[in-house]
This record gives C-alpha cells, sequence and structure tokens, in this order.
C-alpha cells in the first residue's frame, strides 16, 4: 500500500472512532436526560399523591386510582434506566450541562429562554409588540436572516394576526400592563 | 333524525356556502403541512384548534377535518419526490415509491397515491357510513361502568401498540390521565392539584395541552435540527408536461387495481377500528398483502406502483375505522382522533349515544368531509405537484419564528389568558422531551382526553352500581380483554429479553 493509500486508511479509521464516541456520548446524554426526567416526574406524581391524601375521599378516589400504579411505574422505570446507566458517569454529564459545554442543551435552553422572554414582553408590553419582538430576535439576530427579509416576516406576520384575529374573529389581544396602566384599568 | 335523512343534510351541509370555504381552506392546509417532513396530521390539526371557537358546528368540523383527511396525501408526495415521508404514516411508500421516481416514473407513482388516497378514504368512510346502524344499537349497552372500562382498555391498547417501550408510554398514558384531574373536583367542590394557582381551578385548558404537546414540541424539534426541511433530500423536479401525463396515468392504475384498492381499504379500515394501531401500520400490513398476493413479487422494493397503491389507499381508509370509536363511545384510539374529540368539545358537540342517535347529520359530514377532502387534495396535488414540493424548501429559521407566533396567539385567544401561553410552553417542553426520549404522546394527550370520562363514568358507576360494577358482563369482559392483552404483552417482553440474555451468553 502506498504512504497516501495508508493515510486514507488512518483518517477513515479516526473519522469512524470519532463517529463512535459521538455516538456513545450521545446515548450517554440521553440516559442522563431520561433519567433526571423520570426522577422529576416521580417527584411531581410523589407531591400530587400525598396532595391527594388530603382531598375528601369522592374525589381522592380516581387520582389515587391512577396514581398507584403509576408510582409503581416510575420507580420501576427509574431502576432501569440507572441500571442501563450504570456505566456513565452522570454527575460529570450534568456537571458539563451546568458549565454550558453541551451545545444541544444550550440550543433547546436558549429557545425556552426566548419563549420566557415572549411572555415577560407579552405581559408588560402587549401580545404584538411580544410577538413582533420575538420574530424578529429569532429572525434576525438568532438566525441571521437578512434584515429586509426579517423586517418584512415580522410586519407582514404581525398585521395577519392583527387581521385575523382582531377584524376576523373580533378578538382582542392582551394589550399589556403598560397599556392597561396608563388607560386607567384597575385589573391589568 | 333516520339515517337517510343525516346522509342527505350531511352532503348538503359540506357543499354549502358556510361550510365548503372552510372545508377547502383546510384540505389545502393539510396538505402542505402533509408534504413538509416533520409536520404531521396531529400538527395540522393543532393550529386548527384555536380558529374552532370562532366557527360553527359545521364550519369547524370541516375545517378540522379537512386539514386532517389530506396530511397523508401531501405526505406521500413527499415520500415520493424525496424519499422522506412527509409524515410517519408514508413509512411504507417508501419502499416503491423512491424506485419508481428513480426509473423516471415519479409522476405516476404520485398520480397512483394520490387516487388511492382518495379511493381509500371514501372506502373507510362508506365503512363507517354502514357501520352507523349497528354503532346505534351497540352504544345503548353503554353506561358508565363499559365506558369506564373501555377508556382503560383504549388507553392499555394504545400504550401496548404505539412504537414507543410499553413502560414508557403506559407513564404517559397514566400521566395524562391524571393531568386530568387538575382543577375543581364537580362532585365535592374540591380544588384537586392546583397548588394555590387561580389559574389551574378550571383545569387545564384542552388548546395550550394540545398546541404544546403537538406543535411548539415539532417547533423545538426543527430549530434544533435547523436547515432546510428537505435537508439532506435532493429534489428531483419534474418536467411539467411529462409530470401531468404520467399523474393523469398513475391515477388510472390506481382506478385499475381496483380490486387490490378495496382489499387494502379493508385492511386499513379494519385496523383503524383498534385504538392504537394507526396508519403507519395499516400501511405495512397492507404493502405486506399487496406483495403476497402480487403475481410480480420480485418487483416489490424496486419500483412496484401495486406497493404504493397498497400501502396509501390503507392510510387513508384507517380514518373511517377509527371515526367509528371516536365518535360512538367518545374513546379516541390516536393523538389525531383525541385532538379530533377536543376539537368537537370545544365545538359543543358531544359523541357517543347522542351524536350516533341525534346528531347523525354531523356524522355524515364527516364522512363527506373526509371523501370531499381527500378529492380536493388530489386535485390540488394533480395539477400543484412541483409548486408543493417546493414547501420543504422552507428553512426551519423561518418558519419555527412564524408558526410559534401563530401557535401562541391562538393559544392566548381561547381563554384570553396570557397564563395559556406559558401552559403552551410548559406542554412545548415536555412534549419536545417525551419525543427525544420515545415516550408516547399520543397516549399522554389520550389519557388527558379520557381522563374527565374516566372520573365521571368511575364515580357513576359506583353510584349507580355499587363497587361490584366490574362483574357486570360488559365491563367484565372488557376488563378481561384489558388484563389478557396487557398480561401477554408484558410476557412477550419478558421472553424477549431472556431469550436476548441468553444468546448474549
Amino acid at each position: 500500500m502506498t504512504i497516501e493509500g495508508q493515510k486514507t486508511v488512518r483518517d477513515k479509521r479516526s473519522v469512524t472512532k470519532a463517529g463512535d464516541r459521538d455516538e456513545e456520548e450521545s446515548v450517554a446524554n440521553k440516559k442522563t436526560l431520561e433519567l433526571c426526567f423520570i426522577v422529576v416526574v416521580g417527584l411531581f406524581v410523589a407531591a400530587a399523591f400525598i396532595s391527594a391524601l388530603s382531598y375528601d375521599l369522592v374525589s381522592a378516589r380516581t387520582p389515587l386510582f391512577i396514581m398507584v400504579p403509576l408510582l409503581i411505574l416510575i420507580g420501576g422505570h427509574v431502576i432501569r434506566v440507572k441500571t442501563a446507566s450504570r456505566n456513565i458517569d452522570v454527575v460529570s454529564i450534568l456537571l458539563l450541562v451546568v458549565r454550558g459545554e453541551n451545545p444541544n442543551f444550550n440550543i433547546v435552553a436558549g429557545f425556552v429562554g426566548w419563549m420566557v422572554l415572549l411572555l415577560a414582553l407579552i405581559t408588560v408590553a402587549g401580545h404584538y409588540v411580544g410577538i413582533a419582538a420575538l420574530m424578529f430576535i429569532l429572525l434576525r439576530i438568532v438566525s441571521k436572516e437578512k434584515m429586509l427579509l426579517s423586517l418584512a416576516i415580522t410586519t407582514g406576520v404581525t398585521l395577519m394576526i392583527f387581521i385575523l384575529f382582531e377584524l376576523g374573529f373580533d378578538i382582542e389581544l392582551y394589550r399589556g400592563a403598560i397599556y392597561r396602566i396608563w388607560a386607567g384599568d384597575a385589573d391589568y | 333524525m333516520d339515517i337517510i335523512e343525516g346522509l342527505v343534510s350531511g352532503f348538503f351541509q359540506a357543499v354549502s356556502l358556510e361550510v365548503f370555504p372552510f372545508l377547502l381552506v383546510g384540505a389545502v392546509f393539510g396538505l402542505v403541512i402533509g408534504v413538509i417532513p416533520g409536520l404531521s396530521g396531529h400538527f395540522a390539526m393543532a393550529m386548527v384548534i384555536p380558529f374552532l371557537y370562532a366557527m360553527e358546528p359545521a364550519a369547524g368540523i370541516a375545517f378540522l377535518l379537512g386539514a386532517h383527511s389530506t396530511v397523508a396525501q401531501g405526505g406521500g408526495l413527499t415520500a415520493i419526490l424525496f424519499s422522506t415521508p412527509g409524515t410517519g404514516q408514508n413509512a411504507a411508500t417508501l419502499l416503491d415509491g423512491p424506485p419508481m421516481r428513480d426509473q423516471g416514473l415519479a409522476g405516476l407513482a404520485t398520480g397512483a397515491a394520490l387516487a388511492s388516497c382518495f379511493l381509500g378514504a371514501a372506502f373507510g368512510a362508506v365503512t363507517l357510513a354502514l357501520l352507523i346502524p349497528v354503532l346505534q344499537q351497540v352504544v345503548l349497552f353503554f353506561g358508565p361502568p363499559e365506558i369506564f372500562v373501555l377508556a382503560i382498555l383504549a388507553l392499555t391498547f394504545v400504550a401496548v401498540l404505539g412504537k414507543e417501550d410499553l413502560t414508557r408510554s403506559m407513564i404517559a398514558g397514566l400521566a395524562g390521565l391524571l393531568l386530568a384531574m387538575v382543577g375543581l373536583d364537580n362532585v365535592t367542590n374540591q380544588e384537586r392539584f392546583t397548588f394555590g394557582l387561580f389559574e389551574l381551578r378550571d383545569g387545564l385548558s384542552l388548546v395550550p395541552v394540545i398546541l404544546g404537546l403537538f406543535a411548539v414540541a415539532e417547533m423545538f424539534d426543527l430549530w434544533v435540527r435547523r436547515g432546510s426541511l428537505a435537508g439532506g433530500m435532493h429534489a428531483n423536479r419534474l418536467s411539467a408536461k411529462e409530470t401531468q401525463k404520467q399523474i393523469f396515468q398513475g391515477i388510472g392504475e390506481a382506478f385499475k387495481h381496483w380490486w387490490l384498492v378495496l382489499r387494502c381499504s379493508a385492511i386499513g379500515a379494519t385496523m383503524g377500528l383498534v385504538p392504537g394501531l394507526g396508519s403507519a401500520p395499516a400501511a405495512f400490513v397492507a404493502y405486506g398483502h399487496a406483495k403476497q398476493s402480487s403475481k410480480n413479487r420480485d418487483t416489490f422494493g424496486k419500483g412496484n406502483i401495486e406497493g404504493v397503491i397498497g400501502s396509501e389507499a390503507a392510510n387513508d381508509a384507517v380514518e373511517g375505522g377509527a371515526l367509528a370509536s371516536t365518535l360512538a363511545f367518545g374513546i379516541p384510539g390516536s393523538s389525531s382522533m383525541g385532538i379530533l374529540l377536543a376539537g368537537l368539545f370545544i365545538l359543543g358537540v358531544e359523541t357517543g349515544p347522542n351524536i350516533i342517535t341525534y346528531n347523525v347529520d354531523l356524522v355524515f359530514l364527516m364522512l363527506f368531509t373526509i371523501i370531499i377532502g381527500n378529492l380536493i387534495g388530489t386535485i390540488v396535488g394533480l395539477f400543484l405537484v412541483n409548486p408543493l414540493s417546493r414547501a420543504t424548501s422552507l428553512r426551519a429559521s423561518i418558519l419555527v419564528p412564524v408558526l410559534l407566533v401563530v401557535v401562541f396567539t391562538g393559544a392566548f385567544a381561547v381563554n384570553r389568558s396570557g397564563f395559556d401561553i406559558g401552559v403552551a410552553i410548559v406542554f412545548g417542553v415536555l412534549g419536545y422531551l417525551m419525543k427525544e426520549l420515545g415516550y408516547s404522546r399520543a397516549a399522554l394527550l389520550i389519557g388527558f382526553v379520557l381522563g374527565f370520562a374516566v372520573d365521571k363514568n368511575l364515580y357513576l358507576a359506583l353510584q349507580l352500581s355499587g363497587p361490584y360494577f366490574l362483574l357486570d358482563p360488559i365491563p367484565l369482559t372488557l376488563a378481561i380483554i384489558t388484563l389478557v392483552f396487557l398480561g401477554y404483552n408484558v410476557w412477550t417482553i419478558i421472553r424477549d429479553n431472556r431469550r436476548a440474555k441468553n444468546r448474549a451468553r
């Protein structure tokens, strides 16, 4: 085999190894995520179970009928996921996530952050300002779309929503706390 | 209202000026959503739900079902042209559609797929129509004890027969039931699981939950994947003239194979009756049947038109069967039927004996909506294959912000409450995590929709028949079926695991 041929084989092997490592990392991340997910769900259900014990018998009957098998299933599943992830260092994966070194988690967390911002903007400045700001931020700042395209889409969609909901369905979208206070509405 | 009166009234409602425009818009919307990979039938229905509040029942039903009925047609188009099914239910079309395209027969496959979808949907609708007189008699035997056990049976079927892992699906289904308990208990006025939040006293609103689970979660997925929605697919656009000619030939082929269409549609309609099975398995079973019964078995998988016809016919025939159990008992068998049921609640249409007996015109309206919707899909698909296929080149970076604000506006508009936008966001995150981790969102939604029925019917069953209501003949039979079905599936899982372990040793 020529030197170049040997180099190609080496390159291919290193690509395969890197691919395997990525795959392993992805599986480990997923198992850690599932472990966290099912534990959080379990805690919520446990809290609901304790809460249901204080209800009238008639009101507690159906929830308890649902929660007993649910808690058993969650318990069994936690053991199953934990067994499957015994070779995974869950703590170090979680530390990476906390340090912001997991790109996928960062994208999802960032996206959730934008949506929380939308909710805050709607509450303070109103629905139209909120949705227009979110669209513009996601189009122009996050996705780096062209300014003209971003402005056109933001304006067009906001206008379309106004026409559809306010004029078409006669539904007044929330004007925001600032407007309400300014307009003297006590229930803002 | 008798059946003939209902049939005539249903037809004239479907083609009336008050209803038809909504059906048309819904059908075209569904077709476009079907073409876009990653967006599915339940996404189309979820997007339509917020608009139902401003509509009359007939128009709302036509809009909702119109959108749902054409999704599979759009998905079939993408499967053939781009080798990626627009929706999961078109996966079987991948086996013979793309090989036909590679042989320069994309138009033929597309035409056959569009026409088979229409014929399958018509068959499913006729099946439902024929079932109505039977269902009218059967529902009379179903009181609260029977409905309660039937709901549990349906949820078990959905969890077991879904494509996800059994334990995860059971957890999702039971969690859905539990979420339905949030709010004031109608009997005792006791607040349940509100944790002091005033906004939760009326329970979680259906619309933001649906929008979150199926629309916001899809937006998350698209945003994380980024790029063009057709990423990785090689666009293989056709010359307009040649395409048109082939499409008409394809339609002719579907009619020429009418016996195959009929058999595969029967498979689809029958499988649609079983909660949890859905379109994708029906399409694969029909494909298998088409292959087994064909004289040209060897060419299956290499571009046999019978493979496309069989799977696409079964795909759409499922809806008729699925509608039967949803309408007659108020028990949805799939996420789409769960959303339909939610839509019917919003429109003030009561399912169960009421709709089958007194509002049978609405049932026929649904049947005609499915048939006419698919006809619209076929006609639009006939002439607009190339423009439609361009929808796949939309970038997620543009599509996501636009759809997201429409979804949030829809969530707000339902109760005019900002809290509901928060609910949609929370359920969006939950839906995305469930999708990523393989938890069944369909089971969660069906559990949530059935939760109200389970709570009410358990209370009524205990009041009417006491704690031994389970020993009545129908509830006992249904309970035994549930336990045997669940037990058998758990046993097969344990057996398979043991075999795998033994093999590993």
